[in-house]
């Protein structure tokens, strides 16, 4: 039969019946099909989904950036940034490391900046803070200068700022003598529309965070900070400038803020092809050369293979489509790794909360050809184009993955890895659920079997998926006390282990605490149909949030949705590989969450209670499912 | 006198409201979208109170646009301070919450509430679409209150109080008039479902309409009494059927108003407008052996169609849901409403967040959640059309219903 005549005889019914009878069989035919292909479509949901994930770097699927915002108008004027800046920004740093060299404080450095910037006429303040976090307390101080608009009342603003500490963890003090020498030859122009606010902070991240809460008048409860003495219009854009290096051969662009915020598209673009036309300077995404790899030599293990090994070398290994497929994966899988981990890549990510586009020019360390004459004319030809903006950057794309800096994935083109996944967990879920309401009897007299419908006990399956959400809250505040966070710094897991095979093995048994019950209905594919439920709800909303971290629970949900329920204690160990507490064992993976401890505390990152109240309790639900005997 | 236990649940309910409405949240939620439609939104109300006290008509300009009722009683017995406030929105929760109780005791009896009224209200209380318009204060949960003890008056047969409650409740939200048929019916015939309709008592039933226009009439007088003159008309019901302000909220009229061309609004208006009138006469005739019944899905279908709905709006119709325990088993689709529901709890902050705090969405992706809402409203009414319908007809073995 062919797949159409198939499809009619569905919908045909036998003929000589009732009518009414040929519709309930009709609906009885469709229900039994959808029930018997219910699996086949879930496992389908899933190969799709995981195989369209290996499709996203693919040329095909990626477009071309461009501009959209037609005010923006990128490298369309001159610039006027000349070699006596460039002079300028030499003495600077000259100044500046003289302070390193004598161990300045920041106190100190804070006076010696705010000094510059006052000998140039800006009006320039410090501001102290002070972060209490359960590790350690971080204290800094941060220099501000604000350049009032002359051409309009300033209602707007664009911050053109630089940390003290380089996203490699450097001294990043060339960046500071540019954002200096930069001020200084500014404020000479009268063309800026915008108020030109010049911050250079302390530390790393804090500083910003602290300058821009106080900014906008926000006050986490962790941070004390001095008031700011000037103030500003609202913020439309910044950026940050990192030069950690002595000379720079690519400007790196570090773009994704924290909790997986990203800023628009054409900031990107526009400094992109500022970059690369005005500045002269090869543009790559972070710190990825844009650069294919060398040819693999053959192996010699795949030597005896002879003429299809050169085959397989020279055709697919070697072949270029390949190279570009892993540059553009290398490009996608960097970006995805920050915005999963809800991480800022640089110091540009504390403004995105603030609903500022933000980005960092980072200075590729090496031994040239670039220095401060092209940073700098570069950076006040973007300044050029941020001052044209009318209206907030709001015509181009927030949802996107680069994969490369001159080429980027629309949401429709990459969104459907997680959410067909999570389509996935969803049909599984109903099956199950529908499953459960049915009970097959055999009756010995009639010899004969039906089904009857039994009730659920979906009740008892939510409040087990409750119970260990909760037990998850109590993890995050221990994990995020005073309590636990110093143990974090030891060098070896043997104070932890403790606590390591607490949070493996205990929680998942709280279900033996349950009330018993009469009900004849098994409770274990319960727990699976509610875990499944929670998964498509928390995966397909989390996609347009922060698609990374969606796909990244799609990715947990394959082999927690292939959980057999009530299958003893090897699965439930089989699971113990999935537990983040495992990460505790290692000396990296404890690192890992000291940093996520202190981007909590200090700076609001999700990653720490994510990890808590989603992560742990959904392995302890799949572990729970494996030791419930009902 | 022994402490009920249960009891403790909504008075812990309740006084967690208290303090919630208390707390830094209030204020932050006050203007969401979600919560507080122009119609109720609270900042409003004390906009108005102010261009009242000040000699101001609050009615000039598009900003006030409650009643003139509500207004009265804000500047005169309800000063809009937070200890008062707070107190008066815990209070009218929790009046809701005894109504339903008392609505269900009424329909089950004679025989004994097991227990099962306090566990309504329990979940009026704990219903998240409940307790965030209280916690704005918007005064849909006000609304809320007002119409289930009018319903409250109507099971227990009591007409006038019933009817004056529903013409007040009139003034602060305008398509509840439609729900004058079932609520008379529930007067004349009591609140339990019976197997043959009962005959109805034309006079009385005329003398309840009479009493309803009687104190509309009444209360249109004082309300013009109170503002000064007839501008609060068109500032209040007029803004119901018109639609002069399109700020988000949880509906399906904005969105559909902001992108239409000035000259196909008047149609629309009225379409959309005279839509949810085709319901009242099937609904009443086809339920008149249970008009609570028809009631219930009666206020579903105003709460899914009104031109400013809030969350509460939904949130009364899923409490009300409550009521009808038998019809429980004959839901086609139970999980897949509950799923949408859920969806759309989710999707509706998330969206709203992504358009209006962070900047990175748009409009048209609160209006997708939205839709994801009314679609879940929907099939919440039609499923429970269909369960009401089917759970008359019972069950027998080896037969199946095709078409009711």
């Amino acid at each position: 039969m062919s797949p159409l005549s198939r499809l009619k005889a569905l919908f045909q019914a036998p003929p000589g019946d009732d009518r009414h009878v040929i519709r309930l069989q009709r609906q009885r035919r469709i229900y039994t099909r959808v029930g018997r292909i219910s699996p086949y479509l879930q496992l389908a949901c899933y190969v799709i989904g995981i195989l369209w994930i290996f499709a996203t770097p693919l040329a095909e699927l990626g477009k071309s950036t461009y501009v959209d915002e037609n005010a923006l108008q990128p490298g369309q004027v001159n610039t006027y940034w000349e070699w006596a800046e460039v002079h300028a920004a030499d003495r600077y740093l000259e100044g500046l490391e003289a302070l390193k060299n004598s161990n300045a404080t920041s106190q100190e450095k804070a006076g010696w900046l705010k000094d510059k910037f006052l000998e140039m006429g800006i009006p320039s303040g410090t501001q102290e803070y002070t972060f209490a976090t359960s590790l350690e307390d971080v204290h800094g101080v941060n220099t501000y200068a604000f350049h009032s608009s002359p051409r309009t009342s300033g209602a707007e603003a664009v911050v053109v700022s630089a940390s003290w500490t380089s996203l490699t963890g450097d001294p990043n003090l060339r960046g500071v003598a540019t954002v200096l020498a930069l001020a200084g030859f500014l404020r000479r122009y009268t063309h800026w529309a915008k108020d030109l606010v010049f911050v250079i902070s302390d530390g790393h991240q804090d500083g910003m965070q602290a300058f821009l809460s106080t900014y906008h008048g926000f006050n986490p409860s962790t941070l004390s900070a001095e008031p700011l003495t000037l103030d500003g219009g609202v913020i439309w854009t910044a950026l940050a400038i990192d030069y950690p290096g002595h000379s720079f051969s690519h400007l790196g662009l570090f773009f994704e803020g924290l909790n997986g915020r990203l800023p628009n598209q054409d900031l990107l673009v526009c400094a992109q092809i500022i970059g690369r036309w005005t500045g002269g300077v090869p543009v790559i995404l972070h710190n990825t050369v844009d650069e294919l790899r060398q040819d693999l030599p053959i192996p010699q293990w795949v030597r005896w293979t002879a003429a299809v090994g050169d085959w397989v070398w020279k055709e697919i290994v070697n072949r270029r489509a390949v190279k570009e497929w892993e540059y553009r994966a290398q490009n996608m899988a960097e970006q995805a790794a920050w915005m999963a981990s809800g991480r800022a890549s640089g110091m540009h990510g504390v403004f995105h909360q603030f609903r500022i586009d933000a980005i960092t020019l980072f200075a590729r360390p090496s031994m040239g050809p670039h220095g401060f004459h092209s940073l700098g004319k570069l950076t006040e030809s973007l300044l050029r184009t941020m001052n044209n903006l009318l209206e907030r950057l709001h015509a181009s794309f927030f949802f996107y993955l680069l994969s490369s800096p001159a080429s980027f994935l629309k949401i429709g083109s990459y969104l459907p890895c997680s959410v067909l996944i999570g389509v996935g967990c969803l049909i599984g879920g109903l099956r199950a659920y529908v499953n459960l309401g049915w009970e097959r009897w055999y009756s010995e007299k009639l010899d004969d079997t039906k089904w009857i419908k039994r009730p659920r006990r979906l009740m008892e399956g939510v409040g087990t998926v409750l119970s260990l959400v909760c037990i998850g809250a109590g993890v995050y505040a221990y994990a995020d006390s005073r309590l636990f966070a110093p143990l974090l710094a030891a060098k070896s897991a043997l104070p932890l282990l403790p606590v390591v095979l607490i949070l493996t093995l205990l929680p998942p048994f709280v279900v033996l605490l349950r009330p018993n019950s009469a009900s004849p209905a098994p409770l274990a594919p319960m727990v699976k149909a509610c875990m499944l439920f929670s998964l498509a709800l928390l995966i397909t909303p989390l996609s347009v949030l922060n698609f990374p971290l969606s796909l990244f629970l799609a990715l947990l949900a394959i082999p927690l949705s292939l959980v057999q329920p009530s299958s003893g204690i090897l699965p439930f160990l089989a699971l113990e590989s999935l537990n983040p507490v495992m990460l505790l064992l290692l000396q990296s993976g404890r690192d890992a969450i000291r940093i996520a401890v202190w981007d909590w505390q200090v700076l609001g990152a999700y990653a720490l209670p994510l990890a808590c109240v989603i992560w742990l309790p959904l392995v302890w639900i799949g572990q729970a499912i494996c030791i419930i005997q009902e | 006198m022994p402490v009920r236990l249960p009891l403790l649940i909504p008075a812990f309910l309740l006084l967690l409201r208290f303090g919630l409405i208390l707390s830094p949240l209030s204020p932050w939620l006050r203007d969401d979208h979600q919560l507080a439609s122009p119609l109720t939104s609270f900042t409003r109300l004390k906009e108005g109170i102010w261009l009242f006290q000040k000699g101001i008509d609050p009615y000039h300009g598009g900003v006030f646009r409650h009643s003139p009722l509500t207004l009265a009683l804000f500047t005169t017995l309800i000063p809009p301070l937070p200890l008062v406030s707070a107190l008066v929105w815990t209070a009218a929760d929790g009046l809701a919450a005894w109504c339903l109780g008392e609505i269900w005791r009424a329909r089950i009896a004679p025989n004994a509430d097991e227990g099962r009224g306090l566990l309504l209200a329990s979940l009026y209380l704990a219903n998240p679409y409940n307790l965030g318009p209280t916690l704005a204060l918007s005064t849909s949960s006000l609304d809320n209150a007002l119409l289930l003890l009018s319903l409250r008056f109507a099971v227990l047969q009591r007409p006038s109080p019933a009817v004056l409650l529903l013409a007040l409740l009139s003034f602060s939200s305008l398509p509840a008039v439609l729900l004058l048929v079932p609520l008379v019916m529930i007067v004349l015939s009591g609140p339990r479902a019976t197997a043959v309709p009962r005959k109805v008592d034309l006079n009385a039933a005329g003398r309840a309409v009479g009493e309803f226009a009687l104190y509309t009439i009444a209360f249109a007088g004082a309300s013009t009494f109170v503002a000064g003159s007839w501008g609060w008309v068109l500032q209040t019901w007029g803004a119901t059927v018109m639609l002069p302000d399109l700020t988000p909220n949880p509906g399906l009229w904005w969105y559909f108003f902001t992108e239409m061309f000035d000259h196909y609004r008047p149609f629309f208006l009225l379409t959309f407008s005279l839509h949810p009138l085709i319901y009242v006469a099937p609904i009443c005739l086809k339920f008149q052996h249970d008009p609570l019944f028809a009631f219930f899905l009666l206020q579903g279908i105003i709460s899914t169609f009104k031109s400013y709905p809030t969350l509460s709006d939904a949130g009364l119709y899923v409490s009300l849901l409550g009521l009808f325990p038998e019809i429980y088993t004959y839901f086609r689709h139970p999980l897949v409403t509950a799923l949408l529901h859920l969806h759309a709890a989710v999707l509706l902050p998330l969206f709203h967040y992504l358009w209006l705090d962070a900047g990175t969405g748009n409009a048209n992706f609160f209006y997708a959640s939205t839709l994801v809402f009314g679609l879940a409203n929907g099939a919440t009414i039609v499923d429970s059309l269909w369960a009401g319908l089917r759970s008359t007809i019972g069950e027998k073995d080896g037969w199946d219903v095709v078409q009711l």
